[in-house]
């Protein structure tokens, strides 16, 4: 079998995304801050949400962007959504965790992770766009 | 489907009790640089998307307001943002009471009508008419 370059993208994919893997674990061992566990577990839900907004603002933005006249449109419509809604989620926690450990004020935590969510689904998308290419027609 | 005006009047219902929102808890609440933000924000996106509703979906076509177009949807999302950031407040400092309900509700209704909007929007062939592509009418 000849090895390509597309081969070699696809392991280089791969990896990246296997590397997820080891910093899970590592992170799982980290003791827990004593500023998460004093929050209630109805402020994660609301934030759970939050995320959720946020990386639907980043979806619906960006499908109405790609589907204004002229632009190219969305090949993959499940893909397209999952990949925006899973990055806003990634971010908007992301940014949560890092604003609750900075002792962020809470209404600017919220905010933070709105944006966050609204700006992760862009990368999120941009991301995936590697890992699901468009396929050249010869 | 439903029509312009029915989602016009979800989306003018959201400004109006989201600015009902705000003033109230502006004037109960002490001020501090959260929340000065977080107001100032929804005022801006209240105001946005109350001439996004009354310009771009009441008034005949020939008026339009292209930025809240554009932004119509982020608009919203922050509006439905801002009513969970009051949730969050409201848990985080153990004064729940029955107006949590109502942000709750705003924020679904704000939701809710983003969603809406794009697919109607999809539906009658306004956006994604793009021959051959997922999202798109099939050609005639």
């Amino acid at each position: 079998m000849q090895v390509t370059l597309y081969h070699v993208r696809r392991l280089r994919n791969a990896t990246a995304l296997l590397g997820w893997v080891p910093c899970l674990a590592i992170a799982a061992t980290l003791p827990a801050e004593v500023t998460f566990e004093t929050i209630p577990t109805l402020a994660y839900l609301v934030t759970f949400a939050s995320a959720l907004l946020g990386g639907l603002a980043g979806t619906l933005h960006r499908m109405s962007q790609h589907l204004m006249p002229g632009a190219p449109g969305i090949k993959h419509p499940k893909i397209f959504v999952s990949a925006n809604m899973l990055g806003g989620l990634c971010a908007g926690w992301l940014s949560f965790l890092i604003g609750t450990h900075a002792g962020t004020p809470t209404l600017l935590v919220q905010g933070i992770v709105l944006v966050s969510g609204f700006g992760g689904a862009a990368v999120v998308e941009r991301f995936v766009d590697k890992f699901f290419p468009v396929p050249k027609t010869r | 489907m439903v029509d312009r005006a029915s989602l016009a009047a979800i989306k003018l219902y959201v400004c109006l009790s989201t600015a009902g929102t705000l003033l109230t808890v502006l004037v109960q609440s002490p001020a501090d640089v959260g929340r000065v933000l977080t107001f100032t924000l929804m005022a801006i996106a209240v105001s946005l998307g109350t001439v996004d509703a009354f310009i771009n979906d009441l008034l005949p076509e020939e008026y339009t307001a292209p930025f809240a177009l554009r932004w119509r949807y982020v608009i919203f999302i922050a509006l439905a943002g801002g009513q969970t950031s009051l949730i969050y407040s409201a848990v985080i400092f153990d004064s729940v009471n029955f107006e949590v309900i109502r942000y709750a509700i705003d924020a679904l209704a704000a939701a809710g009508a983003a969603v809406l909007d794009l697919r109607s929007r999809v539906r009658s062939g306004e956006l994604g008419n793009h021959a051959g592509h997922a999202l798109s009418r099939p050609a005639a």
